[in-house]
């Protein structure tokens, strides 16, 4: 009954290009801003339902339809669970309905945009949005040593391990006593990791003009523009159906 | 075109010098192989070269280094990145970015190229070193020996006059480091100066056209491979001959002096003295 990684399948990184992947990351981003911004112009029922369906052609050029089904599928149960809960506390079905697909429909554009951007993109758009190239460089430089990391952790466990060191034992107090062996080597390779990379940084010129160039430039194609036109009218729409009242009571300390 | 002039370099903190009064001169077209102990100053010695000593790295030095005829302290490690290339011993340190092309584009954009020519030299590289099917590779999925290919292409599509390795294949396998040692060769060839300081006399003797072994921070050995591998005796120094010396010795052909495997067997075939050097 319980799949929990059928719930979060939909955040599953997918392999290879969709027509969404290849899309200008602005308009991605913008993309994400508007559907994570729809559901939050009111909290009617319809506006919901709208959020979810416009977000359909999105669905379909990043090719998650089968991964937004199975976590739906999934988290069947969970989202029941959700509305009730809701309802206890508020006597309001359609109000427990639309909340919860709200988060849904929030979930749907978070996903879709984290599995169609690569990190590298992000760093990108960061950088064209003026981020300090520090701070975009460390974000990427991040994921770049994650695997490197998770590489050494393992390493040091299984030496530690190999050497007759047992990791799982003893209360919780002992047990997190017991990663220190773990943990100082740890710090110790990351340290010298960073030191060896600060100098291969220097070594390759980093921060040493203030013109540095792009090699990769992302230009705007139809798709781009068409989509853009899309956020435009969905987010128009979505203003004018806000503006409908809503058909139950709202609560006087939800909003 | 490098030049080192009586240099000792103390590191901050420590007592002894890392190197004690060594000069050397590197010519264009090279192929400089640095043997030695772990702990010798064999890095030491490469970090002068392309100024991480002393802009990066803080102590007390004597001497001077020049590249080109520039004094190594009044320019930038940026500025001398243009000349000197420096590849180091732990390809997972060295690569920045997470697609091969980007890294290999990353020094480039440092220097602010503009984006075509950036492009065409990212071309040329690959082609290079035979790894255009990693272009678009990510750098977490590469192999050891890949990594260390890609950080050298980095490094050669700044186009320096020289590069430097330190250690490039400690951390490969027989198959790739055979593999680096054959790049260095053929890029050797090409008209790149190569300098590297390996342990595995073996891969690297074969290419170079001189030798230097460093002991206790100073040059102790100097000359062409296959004279300090068959006349001196460097395992005074710890430097261990590679098995085709050895090889050469028991059965009696160190007249011809090989240094590759072909060699000796061609020697141990023909049976006679043929004095190369
Ligand atoms: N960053 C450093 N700080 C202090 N001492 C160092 C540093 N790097 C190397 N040394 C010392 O300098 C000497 C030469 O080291 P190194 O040049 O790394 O030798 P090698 O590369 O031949 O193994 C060693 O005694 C080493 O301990
Ligand atoms: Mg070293």
């Amino acid at each position: 009954m319980l799949d929990p990684m059928g719930m979060v399948e939909i955040f599953r990184t997918q392999v290879g290009e969709t027509s969404y992947s290849k899309l200008n990351p602005l308009t991605k981003l913008i993309l994400f801003a508007s559907f994570i911004a729809l559901p939050l112009i009111s909290a009617s029922l319809l506006m919901q339902i709208f959020s979810l369906m416009a977000q359909t052609p999105l669905i379909i050029l990043s090719r998650s339809e089968r991964r937004v089904k199975r976590s739906l599928k999934a988290s069947l149960l969970f989202i029941v669970v959700l509305v009730v809960l809701n309802y206890l506390t508020t006597h309001s079905l359609e109000f427990s309905l639309a909340m919860v697909l709200r988060l849904v429909s929030m979930i749907i554009a978070s996903a879709i945009f984290m599995t169609g951007t690569s990190p590298a993109e992000i760093g990108d758009l960061l950088t064209k949005l003026k981020v300090p190239l520090q701070i975009t460089f460390s974000f990427v430089i991040a994921l770049r040593f994650i695997p490197v990391l998770a590489d050494d952790v393992v390493m040091i466990i299984t030496s530690q391990v190999s050497r007759g060191y047992e990791l799982e034992r003893g209360s919780f107090l002992e047990k997190v006593r017991r990663l220190i062996p773990i943990l100082i080597p740890m710090i110790i390779i990351a340290i010298r990791r960073g030191h060896q990379l600060a100098e291969a940084l220097e070594t390759k010129a980093f921060g040493a003009t203030e013109k540095r160039s792009n090699y990769v430039v992302y230009d705007y194609g139809r798709g781009d523009w068409i989509l853009l036109v899309y956020a435009i009218i969905v987010i128009t729409v979505g203003l004018m159906v806000g503006t409908l009242t809503p058909q139950f009571q709202l609560l006087p300390f939800q909003y | 075109m490098l030049k080192i002039e009586d240099v000792t370099f103390r590191y901050e903190g420590s007592k002894r010098p890392a190197l004690s009064e060594v000069s050397l001169e590197i010519d264009r077209g090279e192929f400089l192989l640095i043997a030695g102990l772990s702990g010798s100053g064999k890095s030491t010695l490469l970090r002068l070269l392309n100024g991480l000593i002393p802009h990066f790295y803080r102590g007390e030095m004597k001497g001077k280094v020049l590249v080109d005829g520039v004094d190594t302290r009044e320019a930038s490690v940026a500025q001398l990145s243009k000349k000197v290339g420096l590849v180091f011993q732990n390809p997972d340190n060295q690569i920045v970015t997470l697609r091969v092309d980007r890294e290999i584009a990353f020094g480039l954009e440092n220097l602010g190229l503009p984006r075509d020519e950036i492009v065409g030299r990212i071309d040329e590289v690959l082609k290079k070193l035979g790894i255009e099917h990693l272009r678009k590779r990510s750098t977490a999925e590469l192999s050891g020996g890949e990594k260390q290919l890609v950080a050298i292409a980095s490094v050669l599509a700044m186009k320096p006059d020289v590069i430097v390795l330190d250690e490039p294949t400690s951390e490969l396998d027989p198959f790739s480091s055979a593999r680096i040692a054959k790049v260095l060769g053929n890029l050797n060839r090409e008209g790149v100066t190569v300098v590297v300081a390996e342990h595995r006399l073996d891969l690297f003797a074969p290419k170079a056209n001189r030798m230097i072994v460093i002991s206790n921070g100073r040059i102790v050995r100097e000359g062409h491979p296959r004279e300090l591998l068959y006349r001196g005796d460097i395992s005074l120094h710890g430097v261990r001959p590679p098995s085709v010396v050895k090889l050469a010795r028991k059965y009696g052909v160190v007249g011809a002096q090989p240094l590759a495997v072909g060699e000796l067997i061609v020697a141990l075939r023909r049976g006679v003295r043929i004095d190369r050097s």
